[in-house]
């Protein structure tokens, strides 16, 4: 096959590259390069869309294009288009941090093409390092933090590679998947793919492992926790999706234990949705509910399972970027939203629509993909699963429509102050609007999507 | 033919919509029940000699609402369809009388009552439904109508709005008979839920001859449609629903308390089949009930001193025995024409009463006297609507068969005689004494048209009345030959309705105020009875029955909402509750491994 | 497949540009180019949607076109009910089947597809929710509080509704099912009487919240019992799952089904929303949001679950008959008007639950009828208390005494609304609850007696407020009422007429016999019941014995039309 399918990952780590320099050089104004950044990351897109049609390897093997490549990188990309169009591009940070933005969405990209364990570590852990890395440039004590949260991560993902490799002999998934097939699984085995799985759920942000993660991604600045929780997340969750069907001869093990935890978090996440009421605060717990949705998705470790499971993830990439931007810098506190609806239209439906995505609400994009996890948990046999998918899934719409009561119901910060929020000219950013439209076009286009993603789970040799 | 329902249809909305002055609303009704009235005679006079009832039937709804199982329930109809024998030209015309007498009188004696336009409209709501159910030979259409009939008389009863009294007593007006109304659509509901049909003229056939249904059916369907007919005849103890709406205006008490004698009697001739073919207990629980009301009723007449009250009461035990006699086959014929006679009789009554009411500025007997001097037209009309309620249901008495019934009857004769000449007698006789505000002098006989009225009413009864006695008329209203009575047995239940008024007179004319006075003093303890019994219905049923519901709707499930919500949050307080995450996610991944290692070591895919 | 390859599959928009052959009954006769297009349905359904959105980008500098929010939302509500108005005239009666129909594949490879249509029960309900839907933009009319964003609530609650209505695949159910509940709980929360209105849009949420999850579970599992193919709700409703999985699954429907409706013990929103919203949003929820959960038992439960629903049937009956009486009781204790007048609003929703646990051909239609029927009757109730409260300038009933004389017009329409309650004659409901009393007798016989006795019992509730707020004594110290405004003398006498209109020609209007411009709500409804209850025919005394669940669906024409008393 050409290497002309290597062109969006060039533009992606071009672009990176570029806006590095251009920052620091300060040669071009902050709307260029965000224009450019855009045109950039739809280019890759489209061209990611148009060559994704060849199936085929490169660099003898190690890298490899099919329908799981195409449709993990196109996720990856749309979740960065979203940063970018969303972004507040009035604020330094975000000059500064996007350039990482970019190679956290580079990783998720070499992770989608991966074919061996290497090329595997190397993209998680670029995008992990990514995400730390914006943590420390915004907020160096966050940073510091998260990196230890990062190392225990690597730890895990490292260690748990090197013993399969030991074990197996094999460096490739598919070597690795033909070999345990044929094993039968014992305790060793099944210990060090749940301490490997362990380390990517820490990155992905599954409970309980989502807790350190969490607590210092809501105290980063919007566009850092956008990262961590979209672009990080999303390369882990394709990590994780890529992982399981190489060790699907230990499927007893991963399939009870990631069901367990995407129980977890899917309650967790639905139970602190209604407790919070700051919007970043509830974002990210919503975030960790619908990583939970993805997860039970993968538990069915079946092709149909799998394929809602990515179904779900580019909704889940989109909504986990896009929100921590769209509730704004100040929004950590309750207040920041009240009366937004009429302060910032824009803002205000972008911010409730991946709000309502998140929590899984008709007809947007996050309902779409959690109705066909559903469907599969019940076909597999995960019935309880469900049942805490549904509990959570209640909660979490309740919490959100209580943001939604505060930006459109409650008065603003000026209207109590007596100052009428409809008499200042309301702001008008078409940005905002990027993810909402999304959002919605996604159950409208839903047949085609889903259509690639059961190609790319089959692409990925499960049953 | 179809006249007779058009034209209150017609009358009804063009008084609703186009109407707005008093004098024209009143026109148009009395127009309505002149045209009705004279298409009903027409009817008669068509039909005079022929025996067959007059049919034509419209579909209102006719739905197939299956294609497989029984034929009979796999299409659904409900049929406009009118049967007019001579029963119901009679009963017709009757009502007719009741609402021309009453119009009149409310023209004449209410210029001044609010809400004109309302009270016509009401009236010739209920002068549609009543032709309805009259004529009407399907269940469902008589349901229909029987139910607007009650409908219409509760917006009649309480007329007056913003009174608190009329406004009270319609709410019972309401309630209790819609007892009445569920119980015949219970019926209707179980008649076809056996037989597929609710045809009054199909069903008969198939009582006796469709497998599947016993007597047990047959016996429950009976006793709904008596309940049914019990309720709004209004009969002891459900006669609250007219004696509570005595503020109610004369014209619309004496409409009401006229009309649905008439209705719950056409009722009962219609379901007589039902009841024959329930079996002997159906006909023996209706002799009971009907028995007992006719006693108990004009006793409780004889109790206090209202007017109203006392002559709905003394007439309610008239038209129990009407109906006691109309269940019987043989004694239909003469029972119905009675049955016309009480309720022409206690309108006229009614209405001559209130007059005299309205002149002597009270309503307590105690008080009322010397009309017969001041008041000769009201007066006799009082007596002539008392005569004929008393009289009315003597001859079908006798007509009727023996048995322990007749004991009923004869001791039923006897107290509606005593209990309604009482009243007369108390206002004819006797001494009209002065009180406060209150000049005797100055009491004056009332207009003519309202005596006329009342005297019409009341005459066209004691005609009925008289008319039972002829043997040829009740042979042609039943449209058949049986066995009449020997003129022995007319005179024996005359002499004991001309007893009653004997005694009547020699009680309330002779020692008036002595016998009124001890009348009130049971009144008046019959008062303080009726609120201890309320008072302990309240206490052991209504207080007990709200309490659980205060239970449920005050504290159960607003703790059971608060309490999922607050749970709900406490859970995600306490998920949130800071740890030291990193040494949780460490150990958390470790514990994981192992317990689902262990578990699940040795397993395959 | 390339990228651009794969967007050729995308199914809307190409069905939008591009009309689709799927089949669609709607005649070529009258009006073929009107509505004879193939996506009717979508219009209806995403055309308050879209109507919304706009509303919500109008511009509005410093509040100066506040009114026009009013206006694009009433005229949109107008013309969805012109449309059903020729949908509903068009609709084929005496011919089975799904009219109007749209279908397109959304999500193959699960077997979702977007898949609408109304059958004679659909048609009947999407005129309801039209009629409704504009009653309730009229009672808004005197809304000025955040006008724009009450009105895009408001339409899109309404889209949701009648996108629930036309569903006929189970996914497209649940996604409207579930959507209608946000719009209307932040309705209650941001537009109802505070400080209660918080708690009542909680108790929406709740509640319906219940309810979809259990349609979801339920749907799942009969997905499941199907093969795991296909979602239309035909396929599920054919499938034959095991005794004990079919009882779970009906139990989890009668669960959605009668959070929704609602009945008691699952009425607690009920009572807050349609006391506490604003009169348009109380309107929506009980004249037509809350029937959608008799519907969902019609559909789904009755028309699927033959075994099970048998099973479950003295469940339902007993909690009809529970709810008839306990709103008579609940109602008896309020002393709050608008309470009052939300607790006789459980009334018809009981009588459509008898209905359908009556489980007899007759009893089924009824129970279609008292969807529309008590529907309205609802409505009327809630929203005739929801007016007379706002110009006695009181709810309570303490201080609300007597108002009859000095607003006779709002008197009237609530005492229309009370008999409509009651199903007295020459009402809509009347048909309805004639049908469902007299089907019900053979299965339900007690029940139905003791709903008959209950219903005597809100008579004598109704009896006691019409005493109280009406025909009483005038209260000397309460503030001065006014009769109806326009606009709720306008959304009132919709309602009333409408039920006038059934009442007085559930057959459609006839010239010597030939039918007028109505086909018929009774006709049109019974274009599709037979079939659906065709498993509940009453069995032939010729066979003795033969199970009526194992009669075959006759599946096409309704037969010749049968009178019994024209009958054998």
């Amino acid at each position: 096959m050409k290497t002309t399918v290597l062109v969006p990952e060039l533009l992606v780590a071009g672009a990176a590259v570029g806006l590095f320099v251009a920052h620091r050089l300060g040669v071009v104004a902050g709307r260029w390069l965000a224009s450019g950044a855009l045109v950039a990351t739809l280019v890759a897109l489209g061209l990611e869309l148009w060559l994704g049609g060849q199936i085929g390897t490169l660099f003898g093997g190690g890298w490899q294009q099919d329908r799981f490549s195409v449709f993990a990188k196109a996720a990856m990309l749309v979740g960065l288009a979203a940063l970018i169009a969303t972004g507040d591009w009035d604020s330094e940070s975000l000059h500064e941090v996007l350039p990482l933005g970019f190679l956290a969405a580079f990783g998720g990209m070499v992770v989608a093409s991966a074919t061996n364990l290497v090329a595997l570590w190397a993209g998680v852990e670029l995008a992990g390092i990514s995400g730390v890395a914006v943590a420390g440039i915004l907020a160096t004590g966050a940073g510091l933090r998260l990196l230890r949260v990062s190392v225990l991560a690597s730890a895990l993902i490292t260690i748990g590679f090197a013993y399969l490799y030991a074990v197996t002999g094999a460096s490739t998934l598919s070597g690795l998947r033909q070999t345990l097939v044929s094993e039968q699984l014992t305790l060793p085995l099944a210990l060090i793919s749940l301490l490997t799985l362990s380390g990517l759920a820490v990155r992905l942000g599954l409970t309980p492992f989502a807790a350190p993660t969490l607590e210092r991604g809501i105290s980063l600045t919007p566009v850092g926790s956008g990262v961590l929780h979209g672009l990080v997340a999303g390369a882990a969750a394709l990590a994780l999706a890529k992982l399981l069907s190489a060790l699907y001869g230990t499927s007893p093990a991963w399939s009870l234990w990631l069901g367990g935890l995407a129980t977890l978090a899917m309650v967790v996440g639905g139970l602190r949705a209604t407790a919070v009421t700051a919007p970043r605060t509830l974002i990210a717990w919503l975030t960790v509910q619908q990583v939970g949705w993805v997860a039970a998705g993968l538990a069915t470790h079946d092709r149909r399972g799998a394929a809602a499971a990515l179904f779900l993830l580019v909704p889940l990439v989109l909504a986990a970027t896009a929100g921590p931007l769209l509730s704004g810098a100040a929004d950590s506190e309750p207040a920041g939203v009240a009366g937004l609806g009429r302060r910032e239209p824009a803002r205000a439906v972008g911010l409730g629509l991946v709000l309502l995505s998140l929590a899984g609400v008709p007809p947007l994009a996050g309902f779409f993909g959690e109705f066909t996890v559903a469907a599969e948990l019940l076909r597999a046999g995960l019935g309880w699963v469900l049942a805490c998918g549904l509990l959570g899934w209640l909660l979490g719409a309740a919490g959100v429509v209580r943001a939604l009561w505060l930006m459109y119901l409650e008065p603003g910060p000026e209207e109590i102050r007596g100052q009428r929020g409809s008499r200042r000219p309301a702001v008008w950013a078409p940005g905002p609007l990027v993810p909402a439209v999304l959002v919605l076009a996604y159950g409208f286009f839903a047949n085609p999507i889903h259509d690639l993603a059961v190609q790319g789970a089959a692409a990925l040799g499960l049953r | 033919m179809p006249l007779i329902l058009l034209a209150p249809l017609f009358g009804f909305v063009v008084v609703l919509t186009g109407v707005r002055g008093r004098r024209a609303a009143s026109n148009v009704t009395i127009l309505t029940a002149l045209v009705m009235l004279a298409a009903t005679l027409l009817v008669g006079w068509a039909r005079f000699r022929q025996n067959t009832p007059y049919r034509i039937a419209y579909q209102w709804i006719n739905e197939p609402v299956s294609f497989t199982g029984d034929q009979r329930f796999q299409g659904f109809g409900v049929d406009l369809s009118v049967r007019i024998d001579r029963y119901a030209l009679a009963a017709l015309a009757a009502a007719l009388v009741i609402f021309l007498a009453a119009l009149a009188w409310h023209r004449v004696a209410a210029p001044r009552e609010p809400g004109q336009v309302r009270y016509h409209v009401n009236v010739l709501l209920l002068m549609l439904s009543v032709a309805g159910v009259v004529v009407s030979t399907d269940l469902a259409e008589l349901f229909a109508f029987w139910a607007v009939s009650g409908i219409a008389s509760y917006l009649l009863l309480g007329h007056r709005w913003g009174t608190e009294s009329s406004a009270r007593a319609s709410q019972v007006a309401l309630a209790l008979p819609f007892l009445g109304d569920m119980a015949l659509l219970s019926a209707v509901g179980l008649l076809y839920s056996r037989f597929g049909s609710i045809d009054l003229d199909k069903l008969p056939p198939m009582l006796l001859s469709t497998p599947g249904v016993g007597l047990k059916s047959l016996t429950a369907v009976a006793l709904l449609l008596l309940a049914a007919v019990f309720v709004r005849a209004c009969l002891w103890p459900l006669t609250a629903w007219q004696t509570a709406s005595v503020e109610a205006p004369p014209s619309l008490l004496a409409l009401v308390s006229g009309v649905w004698p008439i209705l719950a009697g056409s009722l009962l001739l219609r379901v007589l089949p039902f009841v024959g073919a329930a079996g002997p207990q159906a006909p023996r629980a209706a002799g009971y009930a009907f028995g007992i009301a006719a006693v108990a009723g004009p006793l409780l007449g004889l109790v206090g001193t209202e007017l109203r009250r006392s002559l709905l009461l003394a007439s309610s035990g008239g038209v129990a025995l009407a109906l006691l006699t109309v269940v019987y086959p043989a004694s239909a014929a003469a029972g119905l024409t009675g049955l016309l006679a009480v309720a022409l009789g206690r309108a006229g009554a009614l209405m001559s009463g209130s007059a005299a009411v309205a002149a002597m500025r009270t309503a307590d007997l105690r008080q009322m006297g010397a009309a017969g001097r001041i008041m000769r037209g009201t007066a006799a009309g009082l007596i002539v609507g008392v005569a004929a309620f008393s009289l009315g249901p003597a001859a079908a008495a006798a007509w009727r068969p023996r048995s322990l019934a007749s004991i009923a009857l004869a001791a039923g004769l006897f107290l509606v005689a005593l209990a309604g000449f009482r009243v007369a007698f108390a206002v004819v006789v006797g001494p009209l004494r002065r009180r406060r505000a209150f000049e005797p002098g100055r009491v004056r006989e009332v207009q003519v048209s309202l005596v006329v009225a009342a005297l019409l009413a009341g005459g066209m009864g004691l005609l009925a009345a008289l008319l039972s006695f002829f043997t040829s008329w009740v042979v042609y209203l039943g449209a058949r030959s049986q066995e009449v009575p020997s003129v022995g047995t007319y005179v024996l239940h005359v002499a004991i309705v001309l007893v009653g008024a004997a005694a009547a007179a020699a009680a309330f004319g002779l020692r008036k105020d002595r016998s009124l006075a001890v009348a009130g003093r049971l009144g008046s303890r019959l008062g303080t009875g009726w609120a201890t019994a309320e008072a302990i219905l309240a206490r052991y049923v209504w207080r007990p029955g709200l309490g659980v519901v205060n239970g449920v709707e005050g504290i159960g499930l607003p703790a059971a909402e608060r309490g999922a919500g607050r749970a709900a949050s406490a859970a995600g307080r306490i998920a949130g509750r800071p740890l030291p995450w990193i040494t949780v996610a460490a150990v958390a991944a470790v514990v994981l491994a192992v317990v689902v290692g262990v578990v699940t070591a040795g397993g395959r895919p | 497949m390339t990228g651009a390859n794969l967007l050729v599959a995308t199914p809307l928009w190409a069905a939008v540009v591009n009309p689709s052959p799927s089949p669609s009954a709607t005649p070529a006769t009258f009006g073929a180019n009107v509505i004879g297009f193939s996506f009717l349905l979508s219009l209806l359904v995403w055309g308050p949607a879209v109507m919304a959105v706009v509303i919500a980008l109008v511009p509005n500098p410093r509040g100066r076109y506040e009114r026009w929010f009013l206006g694009i939302a009433f005229w949109t509500s107008a013309s969805v009910l012109a449309l059903t108005l020729i949908a509903y005239q068009q609709f084929q009666v005496f011919t089975t089947g799904v009219q109007f129909e749209e279908n397109l594949p959304w999500l193959p490879s699960i077997g979702v597809s977007y898949h609408l249509g109304v059958d004679g029960i659909g048609i009947s309900m999407l005129l309801l929710s039209a009629l409704v839907g504009l009653c309730a933009v009229i009672a808004s009319w005197e809304v000025r509080e955040r006008p724009r964003s009450y009105f895009v609530l408001l339409l899109l609650a309404e889209a949701a509704v009648n996108g629930t209505i036309a569903a006929r695949d189970f996914f497209v159910l649940l996604l409207f099912w579930s959507a209608v509940a946000v719009p209307l709980a932040l309705l209650v929360a941001g537009w109802g009487e505070r400080p209660r209105a918080a708690g009542a849009a909680w108790r929406l949420l709740g509640y319906w919240g219940l309810s979809s999850a259990a349609l979801l579970t339920a749907g799942l599992l009969l997905y499941q019992a199907a093969g795991g193919s296909d979602f239309a709700i035909d396929t599920l409703t054919h499938a034959t799952p095991t005794g004990r999985l079919q009882v779970v699954i009906a139990a989890l429907l009668l669960v959605a089904g009668i959070s929704r409706l609602p009945l008691v013990p699952l009425h607690g929103w009920a009572r807050a929303v349609w006391s506490e919203a604003p009169t348009g949003v109380a309107l929506l929820t009980a004249g037509v949001a809350s029937r959608l959960g008799g519907y969902l038992l019609i559909r789904v439960m009755a028309a699927g679950e033959h075994d099970a629903s048998r099973t479950l049937a003295p469940i339902l009956s007993g909690l009809a008959v529970l709810t008839v009486g306990y709103a008579a009781l609940a109602a008896l204790r309020s002393r709050d008007l608008r309470r009052l007048g939300a607790y006789l609003a459980l009334i018809p929703g009981a009588v459509t639950a008898l209905g359908v646990a009556g489980l007899s051909p007759l009893s089924l239609e009824g129970a279609v009828l008292s969807l529309f029927t008590g529907g309205l009757a609802a409505a009327l109730v809630v929203g005739a208390t929801a007016a007379l409260a706002e110009r006695a300038q009181t709810r309570s009933l303490a201080t609300a005494a007597g108002l009859a004389g000095r607003a006779p017009k709002l008197a009237w329409l609530l005492v229309a609304g009370c008999l409509a309650v009651l199903c007295v004659p020459f009402l809509a409901t009347f048909p309805a609850g004639l049908m469902i009393f007299l089907g019900s007798f053979r299965t339900q016989g007690p029940a139905a007696l003791l709903l008959a006795l209950g219903l005597v019992a809100d008579a004598g509730v109704v009896a006691w407020m019409l005493h109280r707020v009406l025909f009483g004594a005038p209260n000397p110290d309460a503030p001065n009422p006014g009769d109806a405004t326009l606009p709720q003398a306008w959304f009132l006498g919709i309602l009333v007429g409408t039920l006038l209109w059934v009442g007085l020609v559930p057959g459609g209007p006839k010239l010597f016999g030939v039918p007028l411009f109505d086909p018929g709500l009774v006709n049109v409804v019974n274009t599709s019941t037979p079939d659906l209850s065709s498993p509940y025919a009453v069995p032939s005394p010729s066979a003795p014995g033969s199970s009526p669940s194992a009669s075959p669906s006759p599946g096409t024409g309704p037969g010749t039309p049968t009178s019994p008393s024209a009958g054998p």
